[in-house]
This record gives structure tokens, C-alpha cells and sequence, in this order.
């Protein structure tokens, strides 16, 4: 099946400067012909190439939001960060759900109540499950850098849907118990990053996704702004109620919140992939849970925000006080839900780790002999200035029949040197014709 | 045509900080090479072990790696104090690391004993106030069994 992905690069845009190349944390991007490449394979749409883009080429693929309209029933399903970006003046429960009926939606559904249904879950299959120590599956991109690149830890990620998917379940159910027609609810994620745009696209542990579309934050943002605390008509509906620890997932360090147990709470890619490499040779073995979000921040740090992320933080921490502090999860109906496994993943993720050299062993290792002998005779800068982002990667291209070895400009320079030598003492070998004449000019 | 595939790695003693270092390119080759899966988490166990047995122990060593369709052979060669006693230095707890690595987390006596779950082969070869040489291979194939 091919691998769908929501960022893309806009030509037009691409300087070929490969900065981009640097920071991805797969390595997923090379620069050839004078345009970036991403190796979809290998992409985990974490948005990072577009936080670090200079020329801004590099976008998320959302829906329009007048696919809204095709629905006679919208419901906007709202990430919990979302709350972090509504200056606390302008904030009013009531008033951001007028807000959402005046740009066309009927209903409001809020994440942060299957956040708190997903963290109620997550503490049940930590006491239940045997592996350690168990990974959090709310950050997509996460997951999927796990599958890509630590492989060998697919086990550990919890096997528990992820908020907005349970979220956009128990609306759907909501709606149809008050008697709204199934085809005419269309639910769209209102999502602060790629990556989740790709979960919907492409789910994890399910083959479909209950959200039929996803409106990137920023766009959502400069129709909703203006319309703040204006009812729209018909006005719209909250479908579930919202507490304090719900919308704390839109920070970092709010799941599994008041458990037992050791836990870890991760922020931003370098983090994450510090502590995989870690687990990976089975360090931290004491630890029952990890917290890990791509952004640095939580998801308030999402690359389809519009505040920085610091002033989102202060944002949500001041909104957060008009909401009741305790969670609003009914018990009775959480546990009815669990015991008939409504939480779980529908199939186990797989791993999908990158391609080997050959996948035949002999051959492999012919290949990354020869990998080792090129690598040998690069100059180690990892300048980038091949479209790969170090060397490493280069001498790996050059084996896999990517690229050419005068790719690396220091190489092509010596050979150029090597070339004008060459060229040079064969025009220091004068024709006999010529030699003849010499001497008797010098006469 | 002997076909074998050959890295090495240096390992500075009590560098803590830089521990798994060796294994972690351990794990990146061995996923280049199509090694399955369940062999390349038992060799990176044997790798991280071994490694973090010079960084305790040693004044320093090489991690070597060898790949062979038929097995992959981890072996620490270091310049240290050599093992005491070997017996009871397998035994699960049994530890003779300073203070400065317990400190640190490290040095839980689990080290020899993790190697010899996860290697098919293991041979120990130590010489007091020299050094010691840790070889243990990982068989590809189940009928290699017979060793």
C-alpha cells in the first residue's frame, strides 16, 4: 500500500538549501537536481522541515474549510491546544462554541474528554500489561518514528487508540443516539500539526478513521477569531464536558495524570530519540510509562500553530482556570466502554523499519563493504552540501545507486585538481612534429 | 572466499557519559545488513553489556564486530585488571565494580550474566593486571547449533 503523507514541498518555494536535510530526524530528506526530496518511506510527518524551513516551502496538505459545508452536520473536533491559543481576554466557554456555529459547524466536540477516556485507559493497561515500559500512542509522530527507526520497540507503544480518534467515536455515537442522520455528520479535526493530519489519512492500528477531514489550526484560527462569542444560527452544541486534565494534554506531562508508577515525560524530537536509543539497548527498564510528544512544549508547540509556544503555554494555563478542576469522566460508562475493549487499537502496529542494503545478507555486507571504503575517503564535515544530510548518509546513497561520489564537492575538487595536473603534464608533452621546430626557433 | 564483514569501535574506561555509543552503531549495521530482527536486539544486548563492561572495569578496549551470514561474533578486547574469578563474576549480582560506576547506576553485577543468556557462544579469556578478551558469537542459523 502506498504511504500517504501530509507534508509536501512546494517547488516553487525550494532554495536547494538543505537546511532541511539537517534537521529531519529520519534523515528522510536529500536534496538533488536543486529541489528537496522526501524519501516517503522514511517521512514521519513531524513537521519538523517545516518549523526550520527558511523559504517556508515546505507545507502541511489539510483540507479546505469549505468542506465543512458539504456536511449538513459538522462538528469540529478541537485538540485541547487549541486552548492555547485564545488570548485569555477573548476566552469564554460558551463563547469559542458560539464561535465554531457562527464559521458553520453545528456541534463542538472536545478532545480533551477522550484525553481523559485514553488517560483512565492507559492506567488500566499499565496495571494489566506485563511490558515495560509502556510508550505513550497520543503523539502520532512518535509512533510512527518508532516504527520507522526504533523498530525493535513497536511492543512497547500502548495499543490504546489515540485521543481524537476515541474522541470522534463517541461523538459520532452522541449524535446518532440524538437522531442525527449517520451520512450527514462529517467530523473534522481542527489539528495543530501534521502529523495528525496523516493519522487521519492513514491511521494507526485501525484501517479507518472515524474524523472525515482535518482543518489545519491556523486556518481555522482567521475565520474563528473575528466570530468569537457571536452565535451562530442555528446555534451550535458542546457534545461533552471539559475539566482541567483533559486540556492539560495540550502540554506536556499531563497523561496518566495522578497514577502510580515511575513515568517519563518527553518534549521535542531530541528527547524522544535520546531516550528510544536508550530503551533500545534496554536501559530504563524501571520505567512504566513514557510521556513522549514531538514538540517541544506538547502539542501547544505544533507547527500549525499561530502563538509561540510559550505564549500559548501561559494562554492555557490562565484559560485552564475556568474549567472544573477534577475530570470529567463518568466512571461507570468509561469501564462499560473498556471491558468491551472500545479503547483498543484494532490491529497491532507494525514495524516499519527502514530498508536494508540488500536483503540478502552476503550482498548486504558486499554493499556496506563498499560503503565503509567510500566513507573512508569523504572529508567527515557532514557539510551537507551533497543533498545528504553527513557523510554517512552520502557513502550510504553512493551504495544504493542514489548519487555519485563527486556529489561531495571535496571529492569533485580533488578530482578537478587531480584533472588540471593531468591535463597540465600532458601539455608539457610536446608532438614530435612540433618538438622538431622547437629547437630551431631557439636558435 | 571467507566472507566476512569486520567494524571496530574504541571504548575510553569510566566513560560513562559515552556508554552505548558502540552498541547503538552495532544496531544501525547490523539493520543495514538484513540481519533479522531477534538476532540484532540479542547482539545489541551483548554489545551494550560488553561495552559497559570495559567503561567500568578497563582502562580502555576495542568493541569489535563481525558479520558472517552464518554469525555475528561480538567481541571486547581491553587493557585492565583482568577478572578474579571468572565463576562467581558470571553469577547474577555479583559485582566487583568501584563506587564511582554504582554511583552512576551502573555496575549491577547482571552484565557477564545478560551476555551468556543472549549468546549462543561465549568464550572469556583473562589475564590478571593484563586485560581481557570477551568473544561471543550469536548463530544465524539454527543448525550452527552444533558449534
Amino acid at each position: 500500500m502506498q504511504y500517504i503523507h501530509s507534508v509536501h514541498l512546494d517547488e516553487d518555494q525550494c532554495q536547494a538549501c538543505t537546511i532541511c536535510t539537517k534537521r529531519c530526524p529520519t534523515e528522510a530528506i536529500r536534496v538533488y537536481q536543486g529541489k528537496a526530496r522526501i524519501l516517503e518511506e522514511r517521512c514521519i510527518d513531524c513537521g519538523e522541515c517545516m518549523r526550520t524551513c527558511p523559504q517556508e516551502a515546505k507545507t502541511s496538505q489539510t483540507d479546505p474549510l469549505e468542506a465543512v459545508f458539504a456536511y449538513p452536520y459538522a462538528v469540529a473536533l478541537i485538540a485541547p491546544s487549541l486552548y492555547s491559543q485564545i488570548p485569555p481576554a477573548q476566552f469564554n466557554i460558551e463563547g469559542l462554541v458560539d464561535g465554531f456555529s457562527a464559521v458553520g459547524f453545528r456541534a463542538v466536540a472536545d478532545v480533551s474528554h477522550g484525553a481523559e477516556h485514553v488517560g483512565e485507559a492507559y492506567k488500566q493497561w499499565i496495571s494489566a500489561s506485563e511490558t515495560r515500559p509502556l510508550i505513550s500512542s497520543a503523539c502520532p509522530a512518535v509512533v510512527r518514528l518508532i516504527q520507522v527507526k526504533f523498530d525493535e520497540l513497536t511492543e512497547h507503544v500502548m495499543p490504546i487508540e489515540s485521543p481524537m480518534e476515541v474522541t470522534a467515536e463517541l461523538a459520532r455515537r452522541q449524535l446518532q443516539d440524538q437522531g442525527v442522520k449517520p451520512e450527514d455528520i462529517g467530523i473534522f479535526f481542527v489539528s495543530p500539526c501534521p502529523a495528525k493530519v496523516t493519522a487521519v489519512k492513514q491511521p494507526l492500528g485501525r484501517s479507518y478513521s472515524h474524523v472525515d477531514g482535518v482543518l489545519s489550526f491556523s486556518d481555522v484560527y482567521q475565520e474563528l477569531y473575528p466570530r468569537l462569542n457571536e452565535a451562530g444560527n442555528p446555534k451550535g452544541q458542546r457534545l461533552f464536558p471539559m475539566g482541567r486534565p483533559g486540556v492539560r494534554w495540550g502540554i506536556t506531562a499531563a497523561q496518566t495524570y495522578e497514577s502510580e508508577g515511575i513515568r517519563m515525560s518527553l518534549e521535542g524530537l531530541d528527547q524522544v530519540t535520546a531516550v528510544l536509543e536508550d530503551l533500545s539497548l534496554g536501559k530504563l527498564p524501571d520505567v512504566d510509562f513514557i510521556e513522549a510528544n514531538a514538540c517541544p512544549g506538547g502539542c501547544i508547540g505544533g507547527c500549525l500553530t499561530v502563538q509561540s509556544r510559550f505564549q500559548a503555554q501561559v494562554n492555557l494555563y490562565r484559560n485552564l482556570k475556568h474549567l472544573p478542576a477534577k475530570p470529567q469522566l463518568d466512571m461507570d460508562h468509561f469501564q462499560r466502554l473498556y471491558d468491551q475493549q472500545f479503547y483498543m487499537m484494532h490491529h497491532a502496529l507494525q514495524p516499519r523499519p527502514s530498508q536494508p542494503l540488500d536483503p540478502d545478507i552476503s550482498r548486504a555486507m558486499q554493499l556496506m563493504k563498499r560503503q565503509e571504503q567510500i566513507l573512508q575517503t569523504l572529508p567527515g564535515l557532514d557539510c551537507g552540501a551533497c543533498g545528504s544530510p553527513n557523510c554517512q548518509s552520502l557513502a550510504e546513497d553512493i551504495v544504493r545507486g542514489w548519487t555519485t561520489e563527486n556529489d561531495c564537492i571535496f571529492i569533485l575538487r580533488e578530482s578537478v585538481q587531480n584533472l588540471a595536473k593531468e591535463l597540465w603534464d600532458l601539455a608539457q608533452q610536446v608532438p614530435p612534429t612540433i618538438g622538431r621546430q622547437k629547437p630551431s626557433t631557439e636558435e | 572466499m571467507e566472507n566476512i564483514l569486520e567494524f571496530s569501535f574504541p571504548v575510553e574506561g569510566r566513560s560513562f557519559n559515552k556508554a552505548g555509543d558502540a552498541a547503538a552503531r552495532v544496531k544501525q549495521l547490523l539493520k543495514q545488513a538484513s540481519i533479522p530482527s531477534p538476532f540484532i536486539r540479542r547482539a545489541v544486548v551483548v554489545a551494550y553489556e560488553a561495552e559497559l563492561n570495559m567503561i567500568i572495569h578497563s582502562q580502555g578496549g576495542t568493541l569489535r564486530l563481525a558479520i558472517s551470514p552464518e554469525q555475528l561474533t561480538i567481541q571486547a578486547v581491553d587493557q585492565g585488571p583482568g577478572i578474579e574469578n571468572l565463576q562467581r563474576a558470571m553469577q547474577e549480582g555479583y559485582s566487583t565494580a568501584p563506587r564511582e560506576a554504582r554511583e552512576l547506576g551502573f555496575g549491577g553485577g547482571m552484565g557477564l550474566s545478560n551476555i551468556q543468556r543472549n549468546a549462543d557462544h561465549l568464550d572469556i579469556q583473562s589475564q590478571q593486571n593484563e586485560g581481557t578478551v570477551l568473544t561471543a558469537a550469536i548463530y544465524l542459523e539454527k543448525a550452527a547449533s552444533v558449534s
